[in-house]
């Protein structure tokens, strides 16, 4: 059992990374450009977890991805320790890599098949050509065993694996490089509710060990709320909201994060059936050639001209409680109470 | 008496898989190895090179005539399948033309899947306009019937086996361009594929470690699949006299002039045409055996 | 008791694959009464999917073996009915919805004649001639009765055109196009966004007070099962291991499979700093299930029989039902509290 309260020291006085108007489009047409991420703004302090939840397509993971360094942007910049991602080449890209690491959503598809256990957890070591193949073998041990793998699991093939197990060996690969800073895309989305306990639990545990900061993207707020210490919600390629974790929960602004956070069922019937629910009307519209106006202005039900004018920017509300909302100070008003 | 003395609990026994580990290749193997139809086609094959290979040691002489023997029935001595309107050895010919038509086939076939594969492979990894280009003149290649092709460059160059191979090879490569091309596509975005580029590799890295292991099973298949259709070209352009000629032999030739000797001397047609068929169907029969066997689906 | 809808009893079975035999569903029983909305729970494997598609007799015959037991309908047995008696059972007495409404759909037909062709394959059947016309006007009336807007346009286009929301009410829609008796609903909402989520919920609630229809949801989210079910059934290994109320499984959960399950769920009010405690270790592989108890192996409470032999059902009031020795009378384990694993001898 993990002691949970002893989280990781967060230095709150200059962020580790830091997203700035951050757009990604990709053509899809003629003149057609799916807005993934749409002048996006954030950052995240060394040691702390940052969480970002949204519906599907609302552009969280291209974010992750992005952040990654797996896309060119389309606007804005990214700034890991106050320096331009985009330039990194050669030398720079490969510290990069060094630092940054990722783990994926899909535990089937993120270990090659034809690849042992032993070899998925070295590639990173083997690219950088980091150890000899005796060291680097008792680095592999060593990581599957902080894992809660074993030694003999190594000249095994993936699809032994349950998915559970398979996430432990996609967490083993991205830490075999010491890596400062984990891009979770949805590490326990795929995996049944007793063992996505054991994998948060492992990053968690790791965390701690490793003094890592992470970026956990997921759709299931309940989970975000949990494991970070600040939240953003996205919609639409639009972040609408950033607030400390608890303060998302107890006092949510934005008519979004508000709808989100009632649509959720509680794990307990008495609860639930006296909840009242924010229902909202339809469903996400499409993300192709968005205008510019609040992203959310369709299923919003206190939508005004003013949304409309321009797409709301981020604005701090109280002491870190960010919303976009053209409303903005006015939803803390008895006329926006839930 | 039930007896509720408390025990452990075994997280470990709960880990352990049942399951037996084989690995990728093996597994494949195992399934290949329970497909009897398969397996006897792989015999088949085994057998016909063998025929051809080794048969050449023993019976070299597929050039000698003999105009006191001609038409020769099976079972005459000295010429066990009979002899034909030179009174050369049908079996020392078979036995060449065996050994023409297979080389010809794993020949053109293999350098088809190699050019392929690696024109597919660029298209699909760089994508883009690369890939654009690439495939346009994929389409225009295809869009030129093979045959005239062959028959063209088999006349205005000239005859024989390099030619024939040159022709053959000239537009058999771009199925497997567009096939290796819509693998690559596939597997690009796959999650491990990301992994390794969020870890540092470069794109050779990439392409050798996991795209081409992972794309490796249609183009096998598709190699045995590609062999009867190499084999009949060449049989059909030998047929019609634009391939390997007489006195060489191969199994087009051999049937063609068994056929002017149709209905007479039957075995000089038949010989070779069951050898042929036989052959044909057994590599289909092998191919299809082979892309269950690697079908991902049919994996647990 | 006359009032079962469905009545499962001592379901055994097996699929037959390329690795050996997977022992499914090693003996299941379960009621559905009428008008109930009955939630069958479980992690992946345990064994939910296939109880719902074997009422249904969905499998591929060739793979599936039905060893034991009887699935009753209204008293008759379900697995003795022909292929061609079971066609009439399904979608006009018994119909499903999938998780994925995409795969159920045809994509190359557009919606409304997807649902006209339902409506008037099962009027044919019934007799009873509808024309083109009254089925498109059905049509409209169906999937505007679950809460599409503009239903003469939705008509008109492809699957792929909508939402995955409001594809899984047209599937609703189609399934209940034909007023059947029970609805399975097989994980309906887990590909969906929770704000869709909580829609597609409120129409299934609403559509069964309506329509009086029994539902079946399988699902694996708890969350889901508070807010819908009022039956809850749990099943682990291909077992059921508690059955009850949804407040006897809530708030009186008496398996340790529950416990665990109960207690590695995130919830919105959860503290940060409160634990959060997994279910060790992995199910089993249904290949070869374990001796005993199929949960023994992941059980804090393990005791030598639950290697040895299966437990029976003990029951606890009226509906509520656990296959565990520590409810045996002759067990001297108590758990007193199991929230923090309190255990105490009995004298």
């Amino acid at each position: 059992m993990s002691n949970i309260n002893s989280n990781t020291d967060v230095n709150h006085s200059n962020p580790l990374l830091e997203v700035r108007s951050l757009k990604k489009y990709f053509k899809v047409g003629r003149r057609q450009f799916l807005k993934a991420v749409d002048g996006i703004t954030f950052h995240i302090y060394q040691g702390e977890t940052f969480g970002l939840v949204g519906e599907s397509g609302c552009g969280k993971s291209t974010t992750g991805r992005a952040i990654a360094r797996l896309y060119s942007l389309t606007g804005g910049e990214i700034l890991y320790d106050g320096m331009d991602i985009s330039k990194f080449k050669g030398k720079a890209a490969t510290r990069y890599a060094f630092d940054v690491q990722m783990v994926f959503q899909d535990p089937y598809a993120s270990l090659d098949p034809r690849m042992t256990v032993e070899s998925i957890v070295a590639e990173g070591m083997k690219i950088h050509r980091m150890y000899n193949s005796e060291q680097t073998r008792a680095k592999v041990y060593e990581l599957l065993e902080k894992v809660g793998l074993n030694k003999e699991h190594a000249a095994r093939f993936p699809h032994e694996f349950s998915g559970g197990q398979r996430q432990r060996i996609g967490i083993a690969r991205a830490l075999a490089v010491n890596p400062k800073f984990l891009v979770c895309d949805e590490p326990v989305s795929a995996l049944d509710v007793s063992i996505q306990a054991q994998i948060i639990n492992l990053l968690r545990d790791l965390q701690r060990e490793f003094n890592l900061t992470y970026l956990f993207i997921a759709h299931d707020l309940s989970l975000v709320k949990y494991l970070s210490d600040r939240i953003g919600v996205m919609y639409l390629g639009s972040l609408l909201e950033v607030a400390p974790a608890e303060e998302l929960y107890k006092n949510p602004l934005h008519p979004y994060t508000r709808a989100l956070l009632s649509a959720i069922p509680v794990p307990d019937p008495a609860e639930e059936s006296e909840r009242t629910r924010i229902l909202l009307q339809g469903d996400v519209q499409s993300p192709i050639n968005t205008p510019e106006q609040c992203k959310f202005y369709s299923r919003c039900k206190y939508a005004e001209a003013r949304c409309r004018e321009r797409i709301p920017p981020l604005v701090e509300t109280t002491e870190g409680h960010w919303i976009a909302c053209a409303l903005n100070k006015e939803l803390n008003t008895d006329a926006y109470a839930i | 008496m039930a007896d509720f003395t408390p025990i452990p609990k075994n997280i470990e026994e709960s880990n352990r898989s049942v399951r037996v580990f084989v690995s990728y290749g093996k597994d494949a193997w195992n399934r290949l190895k329970k497909n009897k139809v398969a397996v006897a086609s792989l015999v088949f094959i085994i057998f016909v090179i063998l025929f051809g290979f080794a048969g050449s040691v023993f019976f070299p002489n597929y050039t000698k005539q003999n105009l006191l023997n001609t038409f020769a029935p099976p079972g005459s001595p000295g010429a066990p399948l009979g002899t034909d309107e030179l009174g050369r050895d049908l079996l020392s010919r078979l036995v060449r033309g065996t050994k023409i038509s297979i080389s010809i086939g794993l020949t053109v076939a293999t350098i088809n899947i190699i050019i392929g594969s690696v024109y597919g492979g660029i298209a699909g990894y760089f994508g883009g306009a690369a890939d654009m280009i690439m495939m346009r003149i994929v389409d225009i290649v295809i869009s030129i019937p093979e045959m005239i092709i062959l028959i063209l460059l088999l006349t205005i160059i000239s005859k024989g086996m390099p030619t024939l191979i040159l022709a053959l090879c000239l537009t058999g490569w771009t199925g497997t361009a567009r096939l290796v091309r819509g693998q690559v596509l596939q597997l690009r975005e796959q999650e491990y594929i990301l992994s390794a580029r969020v870890l540092g590799a470069g794109k050779f890295f990439i392409i050798l470690r996991h795209l081409l292991p992972n794309a490796i099973d249609p183009i096998i298949v598709r190699f045995a699949m590609s062999i009867p259709g190499v084999i009949f070209a060449e049989a059909f352009l030998s047929y019609i006299g634009l391939g390997v000629s007489i006195p060489d032999a191969s199994w087009g030739n051999l049937a063609q002039v068994g056929s002017n000797q149709f209905p007479n001397y039957l075995w000089l047609f038949f010989m070779p045409a069951t050898l042929f068929s036989l052959t044909m169907l057994a590599f289909n029969l092998l191919g299809d055996g082979l892309r269950d066997a690697l079908d991902p689906k049919q994996r647990w | 008791m006359g009032d079962h809808m469905l009545e499962i009893k001592d379901l055994r079975v097996s699929f037959h694959t390329y690795a050996g035999e997977v022992q499914a569903l090693g003996g299941i029983n379960f009621t559905v009464g009428q008008s109930e909305i009955l939630a069958v729970v479980g992690e992946s494997g345990c064994g939910k999917s296939v109880t719902a598609q074997s009422i249904l007799r969905l499998h591929n015959k060739d793979t599936i073996d039905y060893k034991q037991g009887e699935i009753l309908y209204k008293g008759r047995d379900l697995l003795a009915l022909s292929e061609k008696e079971m066609q009439k059972i399904r979608g006009r007495e018994i119909s499903m919805i999938f998780q994925d409404p995409m795969t159920s759909l045809n994509p190359t037909l557009t919606i409304g004649k997807q649902i006209t062709e339902a409506i008037l394959k099962h009027s044919d059947k019934e007799g009873n001639s509808t024309n083109q016309r009254e089925a498109n006007k059905q049509a409209a009336g169906l999937i505007r009765s679950v809460g599409i807007a503009n239903p003469d346009l939705r008509l008109k286009q492809y699957p792929h055109e909508l939402s995955g929301g409001m594809r899984q009410r047209i599937m609703i829609a189609i399934a209940m196009s034909c007023s059947p008796e029970i609805l399975i609903a097989d994980e309906p909402t887990t590909a969906l966004d929770v704000t869709v989520q909580a829609q597609i919920l409120d129409l299934m609630k609403a559509l069964q007070i309506k329509s009086g229809a029994s539902i079946v949801i399988i699902t694996h989210n708890m969350g889901v099962v508070a807010n819908i079910a009022q039956k809850v059934i749990i099943m682990y290994g291909g077992v059921v291991v508690e059955k009850g109320t949804s407040g006897d499984i809530f708030y009186r959960p008496k398996h340790p499979y529950t416990w665990g399950l109960l207690k590695s769920i995130f919830r919105l009010n959860k503290d940060k700093n409160e634990p959060l405690i997994p279910i060790d270790g992995i199910p089993p592989d249904l290949l070869a299930p374990p001796k005993g108890c199929p949960f023994a192996p992941r059980c804090d409470y393990a005791m030598k029989v639950c290697r040895e032999q299966m437990p029976r059902e003990y029951s606890f009031g009226s509906a509520h039902t656990c296959d565990c020795w520590l409810s045996d009378e002759n067990c001297p384990l108590e758990v007193k509290d199991w929230r923090n694993g309190d255990v105490k001898y009995k004298q």
